[in-house]
């Protein structure tokens, strides 16, 4: 076990080098100059050549490609991921201020999408070929289809214009008001957490269901343990396998989907701070983002693949 | 069962679909949206003390907020709580002390002597000295923003002179509170102190509010400087900037109230607000024009009666009621409605007549038009106009494609050229036009693809070096530029905010540009 994980770290390590490396060159392979951005931000700014040099220089842009990244990847190393060419600020701060944002609403999303989906599912299952199989089906097919940032303008019009019964956006840190922060973060979790449960749903009927015909759950029934019993102890963990597997995948679309809701909900995350340094083509935001992204997709797929050892016995780490 | 089951639902969707994505909403025509005349005087209120006005952004100012040499446009609009200019300018140029007590131009208008107010301090409880605005017109200076300045010396403690190698008459305009002005006064104590990447973030002028806090897509909070220089002012306890970019959130979170302040431009959102109960304050600040690159002899747009081709193409007064949401009118002149160079009986308008566009385009050996780009500069663009221009063209012969290129790109079309086509850009009117189109001045680096004539550079430069701004004179420019189709107005643009009622006393329409206010000032009747 532990030299399995040291192997996964390793390659966790070679995965993350890979990425950032990917990220670097693609985005300074991207038309435009971000310099150049820097200055029409700043509107009607006669820059000339020299003075747009020696930004460049400022930015270390001037260098060979592989050079800066090197630079890069040294200060990653120091804890220092550079300095934003638009902001002029260090690009840790800025994530420091606003990944926890994006991590308490994506992690309340994937509690409620998986403790919400899973039972879910499991009635699904249990009770195929009811009313209740399909209304939830139904239900999960439409969670699925429908536009995240859509539900989030409609339930923003709807609960927090007209019902006034949740704010309307933002977000207050719990520790300045825990209560307001709660009522804030309710549409945006819902909204992040229904493609997470409506897939979930599919995804542990159609588990639950497989599990459900094996000769050794006929045998419980046959020697009349409760159905609880059959469903919690014997089908439900053997079916949890591509169930872990798909609450591993549904961090990613968490993380994707937390662009749109955060720019609906006006939250200030790494979500809306990515899309935003993409667009102005700013470098180390983009390098900075997109490593935490990686090293959190990374950890997360080794807590699954660690989990499947737990699940099953007969899967050995080697 | 089930057949019953689904068909319920798909037609509970199909219902659901149709009122969430098929209302149209038609425009309204608002009556508080109209060309902004003199109020009415209404009856003296005592202004009251106390409250935070709160008010929503749709944009995130650039993050340089306290450091001058890189403001723009966006920055000033929320640093000017904090930091204040050495001068102020109204709406048709006309400059006044503010910092400076007085002003005095030499004779031969190679320097300006400016008596500064005494017991002034910064923020930071330092005083405002000759010192420190040497500091701060130094660092203009050495961003290379004053090109036409050779020194700046100190006559006395509160006595600065700025010595010019020539003189614009624009120079004194740049020291007023403008978008970009070289007046604007911090803390040079606090840059010593915290360097300039801090003061990007930390607006330490001499303000009547005082910075507390600005977080990037979050919003700008700041307090009542107790300190103000004005005695008895400023009247609010503090202003709170909320910054939402999204509209449709914006749209909800006014709506939910709580609101003072919005800033909006002539839109739909500007509809909305009046519609809402605010008092709209906007102005007609400008014009989006096409500008051609004349200056490429093998392109068609080097003939002149292609361009005027291309104006008679266009219908300004259809795009200006369709798209215009009441506060357009069609643009036939540069210079925006309501300012001091905008003549009411303007006599070049080329009004449209597409056959008029497709005889001149035949005369010019184009008779079955030719291929062409518009490249638009794409922040505030109203992508329908842009849409709009382009059929217009294509009815005619143009046939038109469009592009939309990041700022990135388009910058490279400012200083290196375009080919074969047209930018779609604004152009503002400052206070002081000349401040507004110097980059299209003989001498600017930008733009090589736009022609100068020698009309033009002759009447461009005369305007430039009259004592004071000569309307007749930047008249005569802009004239040349429509008589020369060198400029083609599509639209107009304008921007402001929409207010509560209750707000009192912001000094809109006094100011240079319409985004600067008296916060001084203001007050709530609440």
């Amino acid at each position: 076990m532990v030299t399995y994980l040291i192997n996964r770290l390793l390659l966790s390590i070679v995965l993350i080098f890979f990425v950032t490396l990917i990220i670097f060159f693609t985005m300074r392979l991207l038309p435009g100059d971000p310099v150049l951005m820097l200055v029409t931000s700043n509107q009607a700014q006669e820059y000339s050549e020299e003075q747009l040099q020696h930004l460049r220089h400022e930015f270390g842009l001037d260098k060979p490609i592989v050079v800066q990244y090197v630079h890069w990847m040294g200060g990653v190393f120091h804890g220092d991921l550079g300095i934003s060419i638009l902001n002029h600020t260090p690009v840790i701060d800025e994530l420091i201020r606003r990944f926890p944002i994006s991590l308490h609403i994506g992690l309340l999303a994937f509690i409620v999408g998986n403790i919400i989906g899973i039972p879910a599912g499991i009635i699904c299952a249990v009770r195929r070929g009811t009313w209740l199989d399909t209304v939830v089906t139904a239900l999960a097919n439409i969670g699925i289809t429908v536009p995240q940032f859509w539900l989030g303008i409609i339930f923003m019009y709807v609960f927090g214009l007209y019902l006034k019964w949740l704010p309307i956006m933002g977000y207050t840190p719990p520790s300045e008001d825990f209560w307001y922060n709660t009522r804030q973060i309710i549409m945006p979790v819902v909204c992040l957490a229904l493609f997470p449960v409506a897939s979930m749903v599919r995804q542990v009927r159609s588990s639950m269901l497989e599990v459900m015909r094996q000769d050794y759950i006929r045998t419980a029934w046959s020697k009349g343990l409760i159905e609880r019993k059959i469903i919690f102890r014997h089908a439900l963990k053997n079916g949890l396998i591509p169930i872990i597997t798909l609450a591993g995948m549904g961090i990613t679309i968490i993380i994707g989907g937390s662009v749109f809701i955060e720019t609906v909900f006006n939250i200030p995350g790494i979500g809306r701070l990515a899309a935003n340094s993409v667009i102005n083509q700013d470098y180390p935001y983009v390098q900075g983002i997109t490593l935490v992204i990686a090293v959190t997709v990374i950890l997360v797929n080794l807590a699954v693949d660690i989990t499947y050892g737990w699940l099953d016995p007969r899967i050995r780490f080697r | 069962m089930k057949r019953i089951f689904y068909t319920c639902l798909g037609i509970i969707l199909l219902f659901s679909l149709l009122l969430t994505s098929c209302a149209k909403e038609t425009p309204t025509q608002s009556t508080a949206a109209e060309k902004p005349t003199a109020s009415t005087p209404a009856p003296t209120l005592q202004p009251k003390y106390g409250g935070t006005l709160k008010m929503v952004l749709d944009f995130t100012p650039a993050p340089t907020l306290g450091w001058p040499p890189d403001y723009s446009g966006p920055a000033t609009r929320v640093s000017q709580l904090c930091v204040e200019s050495l001068l102020r300018s109204d709406f048709k140029g006309n400059t006044y002390p503010w910092l400076a007590e007085s002003y005095t131009l030499a004779e031969d208008l190679k320097s300006v002597t400016l008596k500064l107010r005494k017991n002034v301090k910064f923020h930071d409880g330092t005083d405002f000295t000759a010192q420190a605005v040497k500091w701060n017109l130094d660092n203009q200076m050495a961003a290379k923003k004053a090109p036409y300045w050779t020194s700046v010396e100190i006559v006395d403690e509160y006595t600065i002179r700025i010595n010019f190698s020539e003189w614009k008459n624009a120079l004194i305009f740049e020291l007023s509170d403008t978008s970009e002005g070289l007046g604007y006064m911090v803390s040079p104590t606090a840059f010593q102190k915290n360097g300039i990447d801090w003061m990007r973030q930390n607006p330490i002028g001499t303000g009547p509010f005082k910075f507390i806090s600005f977080n990037k897509d979050v919003g700008f909070k700041t307090v009542k400087n107790q300190d103000y220089w004005i005695k008895g002012k400023p009247y609010l306890d503090g202003v709170e900037m909320t910054i939402i970019v999204d509209p449709s959130t914006r749209a909800a979170f006014v709506k939910a109230g709580g609101v003072d302040v919005v800033n909006t431009n002539t839109s739909k959102l500007a509809a909305d607000l009046a519609d809402m109960g605010f008092i709209l304050k906007l102005t007609t600040n400008g014009t989006w024009n096409l500008m051609p690159d004349t200056n490429n002899p093998d392109s068609p747009w080097a003939k002149q009666k292609v361009r005027e081709a291309a104006e008679y193409a266009i219908d300004r007064e259809g795009i200006a009621k369709g798209l215009g949401w009441g506060f357009w009118q069609a643009p036939y002149q540069i210079p925006a409605r309501g300012s001091a160079i905008y003549e009411s009986d303007f006599s070049l308008s080329r009004k449209y007549n597409p056959e008029r566009a497709k005889q001149l385009l035949a005369e010019a050996g184009y008779p079955d038009g030719f291929k062409t780009y518009i490249n638009c500069y794409s922040a505030g663009l109203n992508k329908d106009a842009a849409t709009a221009v382009q059929s217009y063209f294509i009815k005619v012969g143009l046939q038109a494609e469009l592009d939309f290129p990041e700022l990135a790109k388009y910058a490279t079309y400012q200083k290196s050229g375009w080919q074969n086509g047209v930018l779609f850009a604004p152009l503002l009117t400052y206070g002081n036009f000349n401040e507004g189109i110097i980059n299209y001045g003989p001498v600017s680096p930008l733009y090589p693809s736009w022609q100068r004539p020698p009309d033009f550079t002759s009447a461009f430069n005369a305007s430039l070096i009259s004592k004071t701004p000569d309307v007749k004179l930047i008249r005569l420019v802009t004239d040349t530029i429509t008589k020369n189709a060198l400029i083609i107005p599509i639209h107009e643009t304008g921007g402001g905010y929409a207010v509560a009622s209750y707000v009192m006393n912001m000094g809109w329409g006094e100011r240079g540009m319409s985004a600067f206010l008296n916060w001084e000032d203001t007050w709530l009747n609440k």
